[in-house]
Formats: structure tokens, sequence, C-alpha cells
């Protein structure tokens, strides 16, 4: 029997909806964005082998020195003609000499 | 040994961060952090201010991950896995937008996307730490409270606290720095200028679940940035460019005449920095009845274009063996077809008695950018040619000529600087070019694109000038992506290079002021240089790199760094 057809007696009452749980996000001035879901926790992931990684030439004559500092890589790995540009540290260069 | 602090604001005296960006009312910091990375990179390695679009990633990926859209939320390895992909466009080609939209960039996008092979994803302060100090900037997310809001004021470092127990939320950002007194992570936010200390905070160290060390970090290395020919329009000019091709994406290439009326293409490797002949430019094709063979005649001018980052060659012929018999030197227009992998000859252009060098550019006005080239007649005066790359079929038409008297035309035509560098398409900037007159002193001319069109002579500077010029715009004075750099100008004369320069965006009716830098010769025993031929700023660290032709018609690579500048490698030559 439909709902809105009276009846006899007392209708069987209406079992009450269990409201779902909203996320709650709060309020902030500035929006945010990053979904961590999709982001692993680093306790999960090992630490990436950056000895190899960074064992690889650079254009930044700075950088190339500092991995050459450290150890990360061999001057006697890197051509001739990319090694030991003397790094720019300032606009010294335009200045008249 | 790990530094003890780093800041990549600035870094060995050099700035390295674009300025502070906003994401609005909109959910997309991942973007921002996976984007602002890779912005980061091409700047540290390539030594270029490379302004990236967060929309164009942002307004794509909506469709790359069907229902999503940017502003609800994501992660920056889901950008950066999309980067890879597609790359990485500048604003002028599509630009960010709080709205929900669909990207509609302009044509010519894959000539002008920064392009990455790949990236590294992070584990720990350790690995954080070392690639911030070796490498450059990362990407990063965290449980982010509302105390953050108000944090970071006045270089303080933030610490969890969130007395009230507020719930957290998703952030990324980029982190470009770290300092061990304040044991505390830089990072550069997404949230204008107004947050923090100018947009950067200091974020304490640990903090357990609440840190920056608490989920992986992303990385791209240096060298496997690539960046895109729109990017670097202004740092190239003559026979000399830096492609994006190689290991380490910084190749040289270089094309120049050679015997027999052909035109060759060297390049440097930029692994073993080697020089090498690449290849022959192919014979042309002649209209039935006329002998085939090659028609080069003089010193090309060359560009990596935003077609697909083809190579545009514009060379002088000899005119007698091509058009209607009569001698009629033209220019030639050949391109290197990157998709199809071969050389395609774009046919004739240009004035019917070209006596000098051709300087030939590709401009922001229009997606594909419109070619300009200016060349000498044999009359003396400059003649300016142009190819309408959007509305008139890629036809190559005359615009104007202008000055008289003029010894030499050089490849000295550079794009000026729109307000405020805003990279919008369209916008008329105006061009400078130098020549030579017959008096042995340089002449700067400006276009004047935003009302007539003309060109407009202003100072002149030099003395005893007896060979082209070749000038572009630097890197040098350009203290972030919106500032101008300097004029570079390279020019034999007897038989010694001068390097001149000119700060800023000179303006019309004002006079630059030109200095000389430096005066340098070639190492080869009994040679001198003849003529410069090609000027780039390259990838090498603000080095200045040119190519000049000796006496004997051999070639040789010039460089300037910290010390000075240095002869380099003889590698080929014009006439054997």
């Amino acid at each position: 029997m439909p709902d809105d057809v009276p009846g006899e007696g007392i209708p069987e009452p209406r079992p009450i909806p269990i409201p779902v749980p909203i996320p709650v996000r709060p309020i902030t001035l500035y929006s945010r964005g990053g979904n961590l879901s999709s982001v692993p926790l680093a306790a999960s992931t090992a630490p990436a082998d950056l000895e190899r990684i960074l064992a690889v030439d650079t254009s930044n004559p700075f950088l190339q020195q500092l991995r050459i500092q450290q150890g990360l890589l061999k001057a006697t790995d890197i051509a001739p003609g990319n090694l030991g540009r003397t790094p720019i540290t300032s606009e010294i260069p335009e200045v008249p000499r | 040994m790990t530094s003890s602090s780093v800041d990549w604001r600035n870094r060995f005296g050099w700035p390295w961060l674009t300025q502070i960006k906003e994401q609005g009312g909109c959910g997309s910091c991942y973007i921002f952090s996976g984007v602002g990375v890779l912005e980061a990179m091409l700047r540290i390695e390539h030594f270029v201010w490379s302004l990236r679009s967060e929309g164009d990633v942002g307004d794509a990926i909506s469709l790359y991950f069907g229902a999503h859209a940017k502003c609800q939320g994501g992660s920056p390895g889901e950008v950066l896995d999309w980067a890879v992909t597609n790359g990485v466009a500048d604003p002028g080609c599509w630009p960010y937008d709080q709205g929900e939209q669909v990207a509609e960039p302009t044509a010519d996008r894959l000539g002008r996307t920064g392009k990455l092979d790949g990236y590294v994803t992070l584990s720990g302060a350790g690995n954080m730490k070392q690639w911030i100090d070796a490498n450059g900037p990362i990407s990063a997310c965290f449980n982010c409270y509302p105390e953050l809001d108000g944090a970071c004021k006045n270089d303080s470092v933030y610490i969890y606290r969130n007395p009230d127990n507020q719930p957290s939320d998703g952030h990324c950002i980029v982190i470009v720095g770290y300092d061990d007194t304040k044991n505390a992570w830089l990072i550069r936010n997404s949230w204008g200028t107004g947050w923090g200390t100018d947009g950067y905070g200091w974020f304490g160290y640990g903090q357990g679940a609440h840190g920056l060390e608490n989920y992986v970090c992303y990385g791209i290395l240096g060298s496997a940035t690539n960046p895109d020919p729109w990017t670097k329009r202004r740092m190239h000019n003559g026979v000399l460019y830096e492609s994006g091709d190689g290991q380490y994406h910084r190749n040289f290439e270089v094309w120049t005449p050679g015997p027999g009326h052909v035109v060759r293409h060297y390049y440097r490797d930029g692994s073993s920095g080697n020089w090498a002949l690449a290849e022959t430019l192919p014979e042309v094709t002649l209209p039935p009845g006329l002998a085939t063979g090659y028609d080069g005649n003089g010193i090309p001018a060359a560009t990596g274009s935003t077609y697909f980052r083809d190579f545009e060659v514009v060379y002088p012929t000899t005119g007698g063996k091509l058009s209607t018999g009569a001698a009629a030197p033209m220019l030639h227009h050949f391109l290197y077809d990157q998709l199809a992998g071969k050389w395609i000859d774009r046919g004739l252009f240009g004035p019917t008695d070209v006596d000098g060098i051709p300087a030939f550019i590709q401009t922001n006005a229009g997606a594909p950018g419109n070619f300009e080239v200016v060349v000498r007649r044999a009359t003396g005066q400059l003649e300016n040619w142009w190819r309408d790359d959007v509305d008139n079929n890629a036809t190559w038409a005359v615009r104007s000529a202008f000055g008289q008297d003029v010894l030499w035309s050089g490849a000295t035509l550079v794009e000026r600087w729109t307000a405020n560098g805003v990279p919008t398409v369209g916008t008329p900037a105006g061009l400078d070019l130098v020549s030579v007159t017959a008096a042995g002193t340089m002449q700067r001319w400006w276009r004047d694109d935003p009302s007539t069109m003309t060109w407009v002579s202003c100072e002149t500077f030099g003395a005893g000038v007896d060979s082209p010029p070749v000038m572009i715009r630097s890197q040098f004075g350009a203290t972030d992506e919106t500032v101008p750099g300097n004029y570079e100008l390279c020019v034999a004369v007897a038989g010694e290079i001068q390097h001149w320069w000119t700060p800023g965006n000179p303006q019309p009716g004002i006079t630059a002021t030109w200095s000389k830098s430096a005066t340098f010769a070639t190492n080869v025993a009994g040679q001198q240089v003849r003529e410069v031929l090609g000027l780039i700023q390259s990838s090498y660290g603000f080095d200045l790199e040119v190519i000049a032709e000796l006496g004997n018609g051999s070639l040789q690579h010039f460089w300037r760094d910290g010390g000075g500048w240095h002869p380099g490698p003889v590698f080929g030559s014009v006439s054997a």
C-alpha cells in the first residue's frame, strides 16, 4: 500500500536515515589542494641512491664543482671541454678590463 | 659532506627563482609545487628564466584524469608524470586561471614546452638535503593546519602547535633550501607575497606526521631538463644555436658556408664537448630545365623555431643558378623538420640583390610567431622581410627598406622587451638591430612596432668596424623573469674580436650607452679573425659562446666564463 493512502491503524514509523559523515575540512584563508592519499609515506619508501643518481655532469659550474668536492662526481668522468669553466660569480665580466 | 645551509633564492651570487605566484581560491597547490620545481631546474641547469604555466598543466590534466578537475586537488607526482609526456608550456601559450576550463593552448605549443626526461622520488631528510644542495629545489607535501596561514612572518620558523586541535588538509610547496642553524626547511609557497616572509617561510625540521619529511618528495635532475626555443629566442643569433639535442640537452649547432656553395651543419656534442660535421644541407630542387645543385653564397642565419623545435636556416644564394637566369642573389629558407627527421626546402624570398649577412629571428607576434629578416641590399640599403606565420599562409613579404650607405648588415636582430616582460602573444614589442655604417661605426635601429612599424635610427658607437656584428640579449641584468637582460654584441675589428654591451631595453629617442667590455684574438699562429659568425649565451653558467671565421677560412669557437674570454678549438672551415 502506498504511504500516502490512508490505511487502518497507526503506520509503522519510518526509519531515520543515518547521516553520512562529511569530511571536515578546515576553514582557511588560503587554498590548499594536496591529495596526500596519492603521495607515499616516506617511511614506506627506501631513500633514493643519490650517490649514483647525482654522479652525472651538470651545465652549472657551481654545482659541477660542488659535486666533485663532495665526491659525487669524478673530474675524470667529465669531458675536458666541459670541465673547469670558471663560474661567473657576478656581472663582473661586463666591466671593461 | 652536505652543506649546512642552502638558499636557492640567491645562491652563488645569482637569483634562481621566479617571482612568487598565487594559486588563488583553487586547490591547485600540487601543480604549483611540481611546476615550480621544473621552472627552478630549467634556470639552474640552463641559466635562463623560463616561466612556466600552471594552467597549461592544470587545464589539460583535467582531461588526462577524466573527471578530475584541477582545483579539486592532486599530487605533484601526477603533475610530473604528465609533464614528462607533455612538457609544460609558458603562460603566453595557455595561462593559469582559477576557473575550471579545458586548455586551448596556442597552435605552437609543442615548440614552447619546457621538457623533462624524468624525475626522482626522495625519501627522508638525508635524501632531501643532499638533493637540494647538489641539484636544486624539490616538491613536497604535508599535513597543513590552519595555523600555517599566519605563520612564517619575519623569517620565523613554523612549528606545529595546533592548540585547538583543528583538522588538517593536504598542501604541497617547493622546498628551496634549508638551514641547520635554524633547524628548518625554506619553503616557497603559492599563496602570494602576503604570506610568510614575502611568500617564503621557514618550516621546522622533523615534526613527525606534521613535518615535511613525512611524505616522499620529488626532484628533477638538472640535466633531465630541456628548455624550449621560445624561451631562448633572444639568446642566440647568427650561425650558432644551442639546441635541446643530446644527452644533456646542450648541443651547439652551427651552419656555415662551404666549398662548392654548400651549407654545412656542424655540432658540438654536449657530452663529449667535441665538434663534428653533422651533414651538408641537401641540393636544392630547381624548376624543370634548370640544373640542380647547391646555391649557398654567404653566411647563413639560423634559429630554432616553435614549429616543433625545428631548425630554420636562411642563407644568401648565388642567384645565378636559380630564379629566372639573371644573377639575382636572394635568400633561401630551409628547415629541419624534427618530426620527419629531414631538411625541407622552403624556397627563395627577399630582394634580388642581396649583398650582406641576414639577420633572422622568430618573434612573439602571433603563435607561431612571425619570422623577421633584415639584410643589406647591393644598393647599401637595409630591407626588412617578414613571414606571417598565422594569417598569411606562411608567405614571405617585404615590409620596408631603410637606411643608406650601410656597409654591413649582421645577425643583430633582437626582439625588444614588452612592458614588464609579460609574455602575451601578439604584444608588439618592436625590434632592435645594429648595422655598420660606411664610416665604420655601428648604428642601432629601432622598429616602432607599437605604432607605424617604421625603422628609426638610434645611437652610433665603435669605430673602425670592418665586418658584420652579431648581437643577442643575455641574462645579465635580468634579476628575474620580468626584467630585460643586457644586449651583448661581438664584432671583428682589425683582426680581433670586440665585445660590447648595453644594459636593459634601450628606449627609442634615448641614446643607449654602449661599453666595450673586452678585446680578444685567436691563438692560431699567423691568423686573425675575419668575422664573427654567431653568438649565444649558453647553458654553461651564463657563459657567452662565439663562432668566428679566421683569415684562412677556419672556424673557431671562443667562450667567456668567469675568467674572461678563451680561444677554443678550431673545428671546420668555410673554404676547405
